[in-house]
């Protein structure tokens, strides 16, 4: 075990399965001999060469159309985009063309690749390079969509989404890259697509209130939760890891038990992916219902560059929705 | 053909040459005849693509699928390029290139089956006609987005590099998608990985396509969009390029905008007899050339023709009969596997 940061973790799953397998290349603006603009791929290019590792055009089109090509032929490509905010130029080759390659050609074909991306404010980047698309690719059908928090779920999250199946959309909280540290194994392991990590226990049913957050605002969660506690409120948190195909059964079975829920994302609130998880959990737990299921969310305007600290939902946001839910 | 620099930084832009033709009114260029033993097999192919086609807009006009993209008058530039390939060489071609699939062996029954998204569709009813995937040939389904498809092939011909394969890649499009930002995308990836893939463009005489192969440090030509044998050798020089590892050509073949659906008369479509569009037409001049070269006898499109009616017959009548596929293959390939969420609303199928 070795204390690492997100960015580390990374890049240690990245270069663990491009030595395990020959199939996998990594592709990106900078990703070769710079290390990518967050230094994410740093080392990769010296170890792997040119072929492996390689420095496109500026053109996030060019970079997932030849990359779905790449993958149709049987390679495996992990392209990085800059930021999420610049994937929108290539957002036709993702959902018109990786999406459905499989479904479109009855099974024959498949794209198989992670788009890797870093997502979220509180960098000071400003409207370019702060959003959060999630639910602009949960929406695609045939896409998987995963966003971890921590160094062990994002290197063991990463070899399991190169090793999947279907092609991975794969968020990383860049506001987190380097605070959010932790104990992270050796060597091979992988954290399933899929499942949701129960981060805090609600050890008692009455007044508790489940929280729903993933990426950088899971921390956001946390603190709020421990204030929460202060004024005698338990929080049951749960951090989502994966966020499509997500992990309702987690989700269902903690709302079922405490009865509330608060959801938190940095993205706008409408049509975010907290209006889908609001739907699911009236689907599923209607009548354990307590309180109205409320989402603490980005505002619904662009990512603002000054006050970008009052448009995230933080956790002196997130705290009165907590507050307010277990009360109600 | 046009070689590309080097260093385009450090060359000056070539002069393009002329439109290259093998057919000429007193017989075959010479040095066009080595593509002559493949003459018959281009030959039957473009009677085939064309009597297929006609049957298919028939078939739509009546209502009875829902969708074609004929290829009436470009069969030299999709055949020829084709048959260019070696057997391994991946196909990209645009939904108007669907013949490249029969081409390269895709049953005539599966490509109907396919049109009516019958239960033995390959595609499984997923995807509209002209769609078809065929894996097994070394071709990839056509994308509904004009010009998706063409870095895509980039990428493959790379990845070909890539892992050291003798694999060559050919994209098919119209002139059309020059216009789009794909286009762009896929001509300049190529350029900076001297990805071994060829691009034929079917072009309209004022399109200039091949012009700006300079821009991108490609290999260009110009070629005749309706003489099926100046295509084939056009594109396998191209292929050899590649294969040299020299890189990508873009090819301009010129041909006259196709017929409009609407402009074809339905009684001649319905009987396929569309064998003979004038002058101009790429079937006309190949069958002409192959006849007076003793390759073929003349008359010879009659016979395929009619052969090709009774298989569509056939074919028709066993995609009708086939049915559609089960409800439940809407959700099918969605992912590798079925997720929860579409268990779930797999159940709600039908009510």
């Amino acid at each position: 075990m070795a204390e690492m940061n997100l960015v580390n973790a990374i890049n240690d799953a990245l270069k663990l399965e491009m030595r395990r397998d020959p199939r996998v290349v990594v592709l990106g603006e900078d990703v070769g001999r710079v290390g990518g603009v967050f230094r994410v791929t740093q080392g990769l290019w010296d170890e792997f060469g040119d072929d492996r590792v390689v420095d496109t055009p500026l053109s996030e089109g060019g970079i997932l159309g030849t990359a779905i090509g790449m993958a149709l032929y049987g390679l495996v490509p992990v392209p990085e985009i800059q930021f999420a905010d610049f994937i929108y130029p290539g957002y036709d080759q993702i959902v018109s063309e990786l999406a459905k390659m499989r479904w479109r050609s009855g099974g024959e074909y498949s794209a198989k690749m992670v788009v890797r991306t870093p997502v979220g404010g509180g960098i000071r980047g400003g409207l370019y390079h702060s959003q959060s698309p999630e639910s602009l690719f949960i929406h695609v059908a045939g896409l998987k969509v995963v966003c971890p928090a921590t160094p062990y779920d994002a290197k063991g999250l990463l070899l399991a989404s190169i090793r999947d199946p279907d092609p991975v959309l794969f968020f990383e909280p860049k506001r987190i890259y380097r605070a959010a540290k932790g104990e992270v194994p050796e060597g091979d392991y992988t954290v399933e697509i899929g499942k949701a990590r129960i981060v805090r226990e609600a050890t008692r049913r009455e007044g508790a209130v489940t929280v729903i957050a993933w990426g950088a605002m899971l921390y956001e969660a946390i603190a709020a939760a421990d204030k929460a506690a202060e004024q005698g409120i338990e929080c049951e948190i749960i951090d989502l890891r994966t966020l499509w195909p997500v992990d309702i059964d987690t989700i269902a079975a903690s709302v079922t038990k405490t009865g509330r829920v608060v959801i938190v994302h940095e993205a706008p609130k409408t049509c975010g992916f907290g209006a889908e998880l609001v739907a699911l959990v009236n689907e599923r737990c209607f009548l354990s219902l307590e309180a109205p299921p409320v989402r603490v969310a980005g505002f619904d305007t662009p990512f603002p560059y000054t006050l970008e600290m009052d448009y995230l939902p933080l956790a002196h946001r997130i705290l009165p929705a907590i507050v307010e839910t277990a009360r109600y | 053909m046009h070689a590309a620099p080097d260093r385009p930084t450090e060359t000056k832009p070539p002069v393009l040459g002329q439109v290259v033709r093998a057919l000429r009114d007193d017989g075959i260029d010479v040095s066009f005849r080595a593509a002559l033993d493949v003459g018959p097999a281009l030959h039957r192919h473009m009677v085939r693509a064309r009597v297929v086609s006609a049957r298919m807009v028939a078939l739509q006009r009546a209502g009875r699928i829902g969708f074609h993209t004929a290829c009436i008058g470009a069969e030299a530039v999709i055949v020829g390029a084709t048959l260019a390939a070696r057997e391994g060489d991946w196909i990209f071609p645009s939904a108007r290139d669907w013949y490249a699939a029969l081409a390269r062996g895709l049953p005539l029954e599966t490509y109907v089956h396919h049109a009516f998204g019958s239960a033995r569709d390959p595609a499984k009813g997923h995807a509209a006609p002209d769609h078809a995937p065929a894996r097994r040939f070394a071709v990839v389904p056509p994308s509904g987005v004009v010009g998706a498809h063409v870095p895509q092939a980039v990428g493959a011909a790379w990845a070909a590099k890539i892992r050291k394969d003798p694999t060559r890649v050919v994209a098919l499009f119209g002139d059309e998608v020059a216009d789009t930002g794909d286009f762009h995308n896929a001509m300049n990836f190529s350029g900076v990985f001297k990805a071994p893939v060829v691009f034929v463009c079917r072009a309209r005489p004022s399109a200039n396509v091949a012009d700006r192969a300079v821009a991108y440090g490609l290999a260009s030509a110009r070629v005749d969009g309706t003489d099926a044998l100046a295509v084939l050798t056009v594109v396998r020089e191209a292929l050899s390029r590649a294969a040299e590892g020299k890189g990508a050509t873009l090819i301009e073949a010129v041909c006259a905008p196709l017929p409009r659906a609407a402009e074809l008369d339905d009684a001649a479509l319905a009987a396929g007899d569309v064998l003979d569009l004038g002058e101009d037409d790429c079937l006309v001049r190949l069958e002409r050339a192959l006849v007076r070269d003793g390759r073929i006898e003349a008359g010879a499109a009659q016979g395929i023709a009619a052969e090709v009616r009774a298989e569509m017959d056939a074919a028709i009548a066993a995609a009708e009969q086939a049915g559609p596929p089960k409800p439940e293959t809407i959700f099918e390939d969605v992912y590798a596997g079925t997720p929860a969420h579409l268990a779930a609303q797999r159940r709600n199928i039908g009510g």
